[in-house]
């Protein structure tokens, strides 16, 4: 096991202590790039994705369509997935929070391989509903590791975890108490704070969460009800920008922790400090954690826990998608239809703030790949003759909705059997066929792992 | 929180109730109908919440008067044939029933949500599907105090209202849930959509409309099945 030392301050570096083989082995982590120790490589967040290997396989698939003889489907939109990027960052993961366990976020990308992968790699799973929960024990998964984390259930929801064995779950209020006494009264409970997610992009606590001034009363009702009540948790909300909220949760789930040894609950063992973490700034809000853990539950008592989702599969996969039809609005101004949309992989867009990128892959018979500045959505001054087309976006829905993009600009002219590619498309991106206005939505994944193929 | 219920179920069972969902879940509690009402008039209510529940469906293009008559002469066909084939256990002959909202309910709820929705929720259900028509918020009608209370219920307190839909059909031992809700309200239910995968709810498609034929064989019907879609809704479904 690996604690964390490090001074109350947010501070450039931090000590990672390894106790594994019961000797200390000090590794020093600067803010700015995280060495190497003799056993594993570790990669600097934020890093390039593994582009040689992701290009390679982009290109076999697309050279093997014949456009003249190809079958029903071929051309569909398709997945890349990097396994040994999950690698990497699950290394990354144990060198930022080594003593946080993370549970994946199912719904965050329930693809089997990914969750074999993980599941190897010794994380556990948070599941919202009944089928996730069915999917990562059919993986023979100990319902231990699973956490029921659905912040709205029914009574049924608390009845299937009764009887799949699945005993963590989650509350906020008093009525789910009294369901969870009823029909599941041996669950491990976590109470589930509030949190300031102004700055998120997916805020959850306006929906979801009690408010500390409501936590007495809910303590007050697992005592009267005898319910197990073994932790915390909160979530500061997905896309966060302003960490100081995760510090704040921790601070406000250590007054939990104090309260009910004040009330005289069994002291809580567990601390859940949600997901929310992002590729981009896993490195900052790490270190926020780390800090407000340091801080407010020094010592190896509590275990800690986390909900990461978007972290570990976002930039794992790359999407890449067929232009299917185009309708010229004039010169230098086209509406393209790809196939796929918000009803098929994209549905990240409605429901996820995303805004993917479509960068040109295949045009004029040439692979454009590696020139990522193919396309912009900001157009400057100066950029107008180097992207000199002005495009819209749309999934091959007749739906108004069924929208990828109102404005981009490109550097080529695309033209009807073209492909763009998508990066960093893994979080909620849904891989169901779905048949939609004649359009079978279905998508195959390739898979690679740049840590094996490169061996 | 109260939910008043009205279910009608086919063949013509009727049951008012009001559902309760107290601190321990949900109580269902039969009241007798009034007995200011004759039977006859009984049914005809019923019929009525049938035909209003079904017209949902009606494009907005097709929804004048004259396509509304047309469609009760439809519904009250399907339904003969649906209780013929319950009765006689033959199998419904339909192509467009792959869409689930296309088949007739066997039964039929009105929900009154008074803390949360201002109008009333037609719903209907089959043996695993409660589909619930939210009712439209951006209506023309309203003052513009009442549209902002109706969007801050929708947006605000989708967690309850939703938890309570969840449970009674789970009380009514269905299996999906499928919300059907009106486009030009999509605005207001951000909230919902952006946390659906979180609450373990899916978006589903709509029908594909090129793939639909026409049923009524003997053309004595004015109505057809392409006045009738689900274009205008997004549809998102949840596990019960």
């Amino acid at each position: 096991m690996a604690s964390v030392k490090l001074d109350h301050s947010l501070g450039s570096s931090i000590t990672l202590v390894d106790f594994d083989n019961g000797s200390a082995k000090d590794m020093v982590v600067d803010s700015d790039s995280i060495v190497n120790n003799s056993n594993t490589k570790s990669y600097k967040l934020p890093y390039e994705p593994a582009h040689e290997f992701i290009f390679n396989s982009l290109k076999k698939r697309i050279e093997s369509i014949n456009e003249d003889t190809c079958a029903p489907g071929e051309e569909n939109s398709f997945f890349v997935c990097d396994l040994g990027e999950l690698e990497k960052l699950y290394k990354n993961w144990k060198l930022e929070l080594p003593n946080v366990q993370p549970f994946y976020a199912v719904k965050c990308n329930p693809n089997e391989k990914i969750l074999q992968t993980l599941d190897q790699l010794g994380i556990n799973f948070d599941c919202a509903s009944k089928s996730e929960i069915d999917k990562v024990l059919s993986m023979n998964v100990d319902p231990e590791r699973i956490i029921y984390a659905n912040p709205c259930k029914a009574s049924s929801f608390i009845r299937y975890a009764q009887t799949k064995n699945v005993l963590k779950s989650t509350f906020d209020n008093v009525e789910e108490l009294h369901k969870i006494k009823k029909f599941h009264p041996n669950s491990e409970l976590f109470i589930r704070i509030a949190t300031d997610d102004s700055t998120a992009q997916c805020r959850l606590s306006t929906k979801y969460g009690c408010e500390l001034s409501d936590v007495e009363n809910l303590l007050q009702a697992v005592k009267d009800l005898d319910l197990n009540l073994v932790g915390v948790a909160f979530h500061v909300g997905s896309g966060a920008s302003d960490f100081t909220s995760l510090y704040q949760a921790v601070k406000d789930s250590r007054y939990v922790f104090d309260k009910c040894i004040e009330m005289g609950l069994p002291e809580l063992k567990i601390l859940d400090i949600g997901g929310g973490f992002q590729f981009e700034s896993f490195h900052e809000s790490s270190k926020v954690v780390r800090v407000a853990l340091e801080e407010y539950f020094p010592g190896d008592k509590v275990k800690f826990m986390a909900e990461p989702g978007r972290y570990f599969v976002s930039t794992a996969l790359t999407l890449a998608s067929n232009v299917i039809a185009k309708r010229t609005i004039s010169n230098n101004e086209a509406m393209l239809y790809i196939n796929d949309g918000v009803y098929g992989n994209m549905n990240c867009i409605l429901f996820d703030h995303q805004e993917p990128i479509p960068r040109i892959l295949y045009h004029n018979n040439e692979f454009h790949y590696y020139d990522f500045e193919s396309s912009t959505n900001m157009l400057k001054k100066n950029d107008v003759s180097k992207y000199p087309q002005k495009v819209s976006i749309w999934g091959p829905t007749c739906d108004g909705l069924d929208c990828i993009t109102k404005e981009y600009y490109l550097k080529h002219d695309l033209e009807v059997g073209d492909w763009f590619y998508f990066p960093n498309l893994g979080a909620y991106t849904s891989t169901a066929a779905t048949p939609f206005n004649g359009f079978q939505q279905h998508s195959d994944t390739l898979y690679i792992n740049s840590l094996k193929d490169a061996l | 929180m109260i939910i008043i219920m009205i279910i009608v179920i086919l063949p013509f069972m009727f049951i008012l109730s009001i559902i309760i969902i107290s601190k321990i879940g949900a109580r269902d509690t039969a009241i007798q109908l009034s007995s200011n009402y004759s039977e006859n008039e009984m049914i005809e209510f019923f019929w009525d919440i049938i035909l209003l529940t079904e017209s949902k469906f009606i494009l907005p293009f097709y929804s004048n008067s004259r396509n509304f008559k047309s469609l009760q002469k439809l519904i009250v066909k399907n339904i003969g044939n649906l209780l013929n084939s319950l009765i006689h256990e033959r199998k419904l002959n339909s192509s467009n029933l792959n869409y689930h909202w296309r088949k007739l309910g066997t039964r039929y709820t009105l929900v009154y949500l008074p803390l949360f929705f201002k109008d009333l929720i037609w719903c209907k259900s089959d043996s695993i599907y409660f589909h619930v028509i939210l009712p439209q918020v951006n209506e023309i009608d309203d003052s513009s105090t009442t549209q902002l209370e109706k969007k801050k219920a929708l947006t605000q307190n989708s967690k309850e209202w939703l938890l309570a839909l969840l449970e009674l059909a789970e009380s009514l031992n269905l299996t999906m849930l499928r919300l059907y809700i009106n486009r030009t309200d999509i605005d207001n239910i951000s909230t919902l959509l952006r946390n659906l995968n979180w609450i373990g709810g899916k978006l589903v498609p709509n029908e594909d409309r090129s793939n639909i034929q026409s049923n009524d064989n003997d053309n004595c019907n004015e109505f057809n099945e392409f006045m009738l879609g689900d274009e205008h809704f997004v549809i998102i479904e949840f596990e019960c």
